[in-house]
């Protein structure tokens, strides 16, 4: 593996035999025989032999291919999941994030509102991005969210989110969101919501693989047969009776992606550094068609080049302001939030030629520094799944260089490089506004405006942050994946954040509640295919 | 804008409020001839008065502390119980709900109406409260963040 974790073809498969560039398999070419398609080369190869068979092959373990694998087995198939990382250094999405999943409380509520979130553009009806079968399919089974868990024992539910995002948008109401209730009464954050996953799959004896990434999909007369995966150093061919399932999670660390899909660079993820979108170049090997690649959520995080992923923030509400390149305020801060908060920050300066807010800073003092860690240790890199441990008063990251200091605006100006002018004229703005309880810029919330007076000073640089990436392999109502014509590629299915449904984030905990919804339709589907 | 511009204005408001002045008062008890002084009052004091100034609501809806037991039950549209008349206090941004002071401005969820009321009043909304309560549940932002 390279150092972004894309996989190179090995040199290993001596007793395999190079047949058929992939190319025609992706154009969906009728060709005879057996073909792997490595999802990182172009070209497609026969097993003389299998090492092992099962009914369905779950790829990725996160909350979507839990669902699956518990689903298939629940319906009879014999299940293998396969999971590139170690079973200690496991940081899928599902794990980091914060337990949040939406479970729609009535059906036709819930399409009403997904009609007005599945718009490429909410003021035009026109611009509805999924068919409706599709957002019945969605608010049907979101809707049995709840039901399943408790079906597995969950011991109840704390309501997370009691509406959707806009209350203009018709069926708001019916938007709820939960947590999995813990012992101590508090909602269960990933880390407690996968370990209840975890040990409904460990209970029913499904056989799961750590440490075995998949390299590509096996298909035959354009089906899918099986799968290549990568244990101790070789390469696996197993064969799927029934189907696989692709739960690989997105591309979020896979730069080249990255770059091919997203407005503007560097945008960053507080996500898995594992999710390189290998489920996505698998799928595309095979010809599938893609969506939603551009669909983000997120707002501002701090990125560190010696840390694999970014950081979820807590801003706080003692004294900050968030400034772009120059050293000026652009929004309200308390509008920086939320899953479009991201938005403000992709504005291009066409004269400059410049992304003036690429990066931004965060600018606080004396008083933020001691009130707490600038991250969340609640959910993300910082949180229980422990990728790293933030200091409560924000000085090993001090000491790190990941926040600056200085003992005035100047010096701090100096070590971000702007000009100083500019940052102490705007600090002194600034605390007038907060003088005046009245912000004569941007009208920011007169309960934030905390003037910045108490040194030493300290920034920390903000990037366009999101959670995970939506795009990969466009899929139907019943979970399977669609190839570039639009008919379904035969035994292959999908579930969770690779290639998510949505065009909008319709409200927090639709990313999980998909993984559930998804990831029962596609185990329910692949576990009812002919072996 | 001015409640009651004219002396007639605030003799018909005595009159229609003559029968129903316990209305003013918030209970359905009988109007106590001490209510009743104080009621005249109040007209005397609202006649004057801003009906975008909280303190101008209070004459006839307050005091501020009656309001809030009126509303102890109250249920948002979300479907979430929560006592929608309650305190910010700038002073303390990080519990500002607790401290007892600076009631929000009636007009940030209710719009003034006319007396003798002759419109139908619009229902109040809480789009002030989820505007920081984002997820509509009311619960402290130091649950998630
Ligand atoms: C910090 C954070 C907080 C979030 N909070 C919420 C929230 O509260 N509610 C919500 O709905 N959404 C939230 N999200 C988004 C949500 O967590 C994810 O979209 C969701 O968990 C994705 O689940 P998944 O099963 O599709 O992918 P993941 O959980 O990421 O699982 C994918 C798995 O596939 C593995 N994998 C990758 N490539 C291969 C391969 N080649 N072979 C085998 N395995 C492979 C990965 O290692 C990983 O374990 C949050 C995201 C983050 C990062």
């Amino acid at each position: 593996m390279d150092r972004r974790g894309v996989m190179k073809k090995s040199d290993d498969n001596s007793r395999r035999q190079f047949l058929q560039s992939m190319t025609a398999a992706g154009l969906g070419i009728a060709t005879s025989g057996t073909m792997i398609g490595t999802a990182q080369a172009a070209t497609s190869v026969q097993p003389e032999s299998w090492d092992e068979e099962t009914d369905v092959i779950v790829l990725g373990y996160g909350a979507a291919g839990a669902a699956a694998a518990i689903t298939a087995h629940d319906d009879g198939a014999q299940v293998l999941l396969l999971e590139k990382q170690a079973a200690d250094a496991h940081t899928c999405n599902s794990k980091l994030c914060f337990g949040v999943f939406l479970t729609p409380d009535n059906k036709d509520d819930a399409i009403a509102y997904m009609k007005v979130a599945s718009r490429v553009n909410v003021d035009m009806p026109e611009s509805q991005d999924i068919d409706d079968a599709m957002i019945t399919v969605w608010a049907e089974e979101m809707g049995r969210n709840n039901a399943w868990l408790s079906e597995l024992g969950a011991p109840g539910f704390v309501l997370f989110a009691a509406q959707g995002r806009d209350a203009n948008w018709p069926g708001n109401n019916a938007i709820k969101a939960y947590q999995i209730a813990g012992s101590d009464g508090r909602g269960e954050v990933g880390t407690g919501m996968f370990d209840f996953l975890h040990e409904k799959v460990v209970g029913r004896g499904i056989d799961i693989r750590w440490s075995t990434p998949a390299r590509s999909l096996v298909s035959k007369d354009g089906e899918v047969v099986g799968v290549v995966a990568r244990k101790d150093g070789r390469d696996v061919y197993i064969r799927a009776r029934r189907a696989v399932v692709l739960s690989t999670g997105g591309f979020n660390a896979d730069e080249k992606a990255l770059k091919t899909y997203l407005p503007a660079f560097p945008m960053t993820f507080y996500g898995n550094p594992g999710n390189t979108g290998d489920g996505l170049r698998m799928a595309q090997a095979l010809g599938a068609d893609l969506w939603h690649m551009t669909v983000l959520g997120g707002g501002f995080k701090s990125k560190f080049d010696d840390f694999p992923t970014a950081f979820v923030l807590s801003f706080g509400s003692d004294a900050h302001i968030v400034v772009d390149k120059s050293g000026r305020r652009f929004k309200a801060e308390n509008h920086l939030g939320g899953y479009s908060g991201y938005w403000n920050a992709l504005v291009y300066d066409t004269v400059a030629n410049t992304w003036p807010r690429i990066p931004s800073w965060l600018i606080f003092d004396e008083r933020r520094r001691t009130a707490g860690p600038l991250t969340s240790t609640m959910f993300g890199a910082a949180g229980p799944a422990a990728m790293y441990e933030w200091s409560a008063d924000n000085s090993r990251e001090i000491e790190r260089g990941w926040i600056l200091q200085a003992d005035s605006i100047e010096e701090l100006a100096g070590k971000m490089g702007m000009e100083a002018d500019v940052l102490t004229a705007e600090v002194e703005r600034y605390n007038g506004f907060a003088a005046d309880r009245h912000d004569a810029d941007h009208g920011r919330m007169a309960q934030q405006l905390i003037a910045l007076d108490r040194p030493p000073y300290y920034a920390m640089q903000l990037l366009p942050g999101l959670n995970n990436t939506f795009g990969g392999p466009r899929r139907n109502a019943r979970a399977q994946i669609l190839d570039v014509f639009g008919d379904p590629i035969p035994r292959l299915y999908s579930a969770g954040e690779l290639g998510s449904l949505y065009v909008q984030y319709p409200q927090g905990g639709a990313n999980v509640g998909e993984c559930f919804a998804f990831g029962r339709i596609a185990g329910r589907n692949a576990a009812a295919e002919q072996a | 804008m001015r409640l009651l511009k004219t002396l007639a204005q605030a003799a018909t408001v005595c009159l229609l409020l003559q029968p129903v002045g316990a209305f003013a008062f918030g209970s359905t008890e009988t109007v106590s001839s001490a209510d009743f002084a104080a009621l005249h009052r109040y007209i005397i004091k609202i006649s004057s008065a801003d009906a975008t100034n909280s303190e101008t609501c209070l004459a006839c809806h307050g005091p501020f502390t009656a309001l809030q037991q009126k509303t102890a039950d109250y249920v948002a549209p979300n479907g979430v119980p929560v006592n929608p008349h309650i305190t910010f206090d700038m002073a303390m941004p990080n519990d500002p709900h607790s401290s007892g002071k600076d009631p929000i401005e009636c007009t940030e969820c209710h719009q003034p109406h006319s007396i003798p009321i002759t419109e139908p009043v619009p229902p109040a909304n809480t789009d002030m409260c989820v505007a920081c309560h984002h997820t509509g549940t009311f619960r402290s932002c130091s649950n998630c963040h």
